[in-house]
């Protein structure tokens, strides 16, 4: 039975447009690398060149990141699901006011 | 958006102060950048106030031609999300809360559309990091100002490092 992986918007792209698509493997790399062999697209895009994950990715399998468990080394059974979501980060950036500013503003009205 | 929506991502904004806040869009996959907003949306209030130096925008400065990744949008689900950064300057989406929004959304028959995060010193402009960091060129990009006394809302596209804004219209459908 092969594993089901759900993909992000940017990625769909890659899979003829769809949300899910499946893959066998008995780890998270073999099961991403199977996605790869169909849709050749998806080629380094959760996967870097070197063999390991994307830093700007992040992979779930069921409700845990592959991070914390074996990374892409995680084994994988039939009823698992893989999904896949993008890094979403940004932020004011280090031009921005002192944060300590913020804590003055929320003193001063008295929070 | 939805009017729903716009007082859960202001009261969202405030509420995480003096950290940044962030959050996910949600709205129907039909209208994900595909076609036009529906012409019964109705504006019920200019979210966008004139930054330093700026005139106050007229009707007629806004084009009617803007690419369609700015229209076709109908946010109808707000999911706050924690910044995994706790930071004044900068925001991470917890990628769980991510993980447990688009499960949510898809049950509901949505999709995501785009992000919500809020700059809390200073005006609702994309920063280089909102623009280097863009996840995805589909998405819309709302920023909530805190730097002055009213929250301000603008909305963006961000594709190839390029930000431009859309025109965010908060109402309901009539």
């Amino acid at each position: 039975m092969p594993v089901e992986i759900r993909l992000p918007s940017i990625l769909r792209v890659h899979a003829d447009g769809k949300s899910i698509v499946e893959g066998k493997g008995s780890t998270v790399g073999e099961v991403l690398q199977d996605v790869v062999n169909s849709y050749p697209g998806m080629e380094g895009q959760v996967v870097t060149a070197d063999g390991s994950l994307h830093k700007f990715v992040n992979v779930y399998l069921n409700d845990d990141d592959i991070r914390y468990l074996g990374s892409l080394d995680t084994p994988v059974s039939d009823s698992d699901t893989i999904s896949i979501l993008p890094a979403v980060a940004g932020g004011a950036g280090e031009a921005a006011p002192d944060p300590q500013d913020g804590v003055a503003m929320l003193a001063g009205l008295g929070w | 958006m939805t009017s729903g929506v716009y007082a859960q991502i202001v009261a969202h904004c405030l509420e995480r102060l003096p950290e940044e806040a962030c959050g996910l869009l949600a709205g129907p996959a039909s209208f994900h950048g595909l076609q036009p907003a529906s012409s019964n949306y109705l504006p019920r209030e200019n979210v966008n106030q004139p930054m330093a130096g700026e005139e106050p925008a007229t009707q007629e400065e806004v084009p009617d031609t803007l690419d369609t990744v700015h229209y076709g949008y109908e946010a109808c689900a707000f999911y706050p999300a924690n910044n995994a950064a706790s930071s004044a300057r900068l925001y991470t989406v917890d990628p769980l809360d991510y993980l447990r929004a688009d499960r949510d959304a898809e049950k509901r028959g949505l999709v995501i559309l785009g992000v919500v995060h809020s700059h809390t010193h200073t005006d609702p402009y994309p920063s280089t990091v909102d623009i280097d960091q863009a996840p995805d060129p589909k998405w819309h990009y709302v920023i909530v100002g805190l730097g002055r006394p009213l929250p301000s809302t603008r909305a963006y596209s961000i594709r190839d490092r390029k930000a431009s804004e859309g025109r965010l219209l908060i109402g309901d459908q009539g």
